[in-house]
């Protein structure tokens, strides 16, 4: 088991060095979605229309967020994974067309993704689920 | 608005409120079923298990898992519900039913999923187990299971509105 400090854009080669068991700590840009956002995406790539973010390189978390309005902006409460099985169908599509290098969840995801892992260079992680006040204390900006 | 289930308890004069805030995947792999009834404890015991081990690292192990058996479905899945009101390490009253949480409880650890299926001696902190009579013709049973983090609280209303905090002592203080 080996630990590596990691930062966005993540590269292929960093990504396909990491093995079973290894602990990362990654900064950088993460992007968060989960069901919706996933067939949202996969939707409008299917329809050939471009996302409003770039995600080559970057950390897909599939995350819970919870959210407050403090004036105009919104502020995160607590913002910890989400079970991941439930984007299997469509992570496939969102490692190949977006170039997403890292996916974020708990509890494991399906052998299509796995595939794409494989095929297209990505790693799935997972972050323990019930620690959301540390995240929260670490996110620098929404 | 949340779900809300409320039984009445003879003999006290306050409502006691517990909020259970729980994900959804540990909601997900729930399940309930009518078993041939002769399969008796043996096929409820195998229908927990499997339950378990088929649910693997979803329900963010390390989990409390809560076993209603009853008379129907519908009956097993309020008991296995409820059961997960029951704090960690309390034992059901009836020493029959204690016993079998236990053989359960080291059955389940013994699968060695750990903490999110990273492989471990605790898959499950606790099983709770609970029952209602049932006829000879019907043996349901439902298995529901929470994440470790167990968010819940609990505070009473008493006849004349005065609040008590049961599970978060600290807002006792805080509220006149």
């Amino acid at each position: 088991m080996a630990e590596y400090k990691l930062r966005t854009p993540l590269s292929e080669d960093v990504v396909r060095e990491l093995n079973v068991g290894d602990i990362v700590y990654l900064t950088g840009i993460v992007v968060t979605m989960r069901d919706t956002g996933h067939k949202r995406a996969v939707e409008l790539l299917s329809r050939g229309e471009k996302l409003p973010v770039d995600m080559r390189g970057l950390a897909l978390y599939h995350a819970g967020p919870v959210v407050r309005r403090v004036g105009d902006r919104w502020e995160v409460v607590v913002i910890g994974p989400t079970t991941s099985t439930r984007m299997e169908v469509y992570e496939y599509d969102v490692i190949e067309k977006m170039g997403v290098r890292m996916v974020i969840g708990k509890g494991g995801m399906g052998p299509r993704t796995a595939e794409a892992c494989k095929k297209f260079g990505a790693v799935y992680t997972v972050y323990p689920g019930g620690q959301q006040h540390c995240r929260r204390s670490r996110l620098r900006g929404l | 608005m949340p779900w809300i289930d409320w039984e009445l308890v003879e003999g006290i004069d306050y409502a006691e409120v517990t909020v259970l805030l729980k994900g959804g995947g540990s909601e997900i792999v729930a399940r309930a079923r009518n078993l041939v009834p002769a399969e008796g404890l043996k096929g409820v015991m195998k229908y927990v298990i499997e339950a378990v081990y088929e649910a693997g690292p979803r329900p963010c192990p390390p989990i409390i898992v809560s076993v209603g058996i009853g008379a129907n479905v519908s009956i097993a899945m309020k008991l296995a519900a409820k059961g997960l009101l029951r704090p960690v390490g309390v034992r059901h009253e009836d020493p029959e039913v204690a016993r079998l949480e236990e053989t359960l409880l080291q059955a389940i650890n013994g699968i060695g999923y750990g903490a999110h299926g990273m492989g471990g001696r605790v898959t499950a902190l606790d099983v709770h187990v609970d029952y209602a009579p049932r006829h000879p013709a019907t043996l349901s049973v439902a298995v529901v299971m929470n994440c470790w983090a167990a968010r819940r609280a609990t505070m009473r209303v008493y006849a004349d509105g005065r609040i008590e905090y049961i599970t978060h002592l600290h807002l006792n203080k805080e509220v006149v």
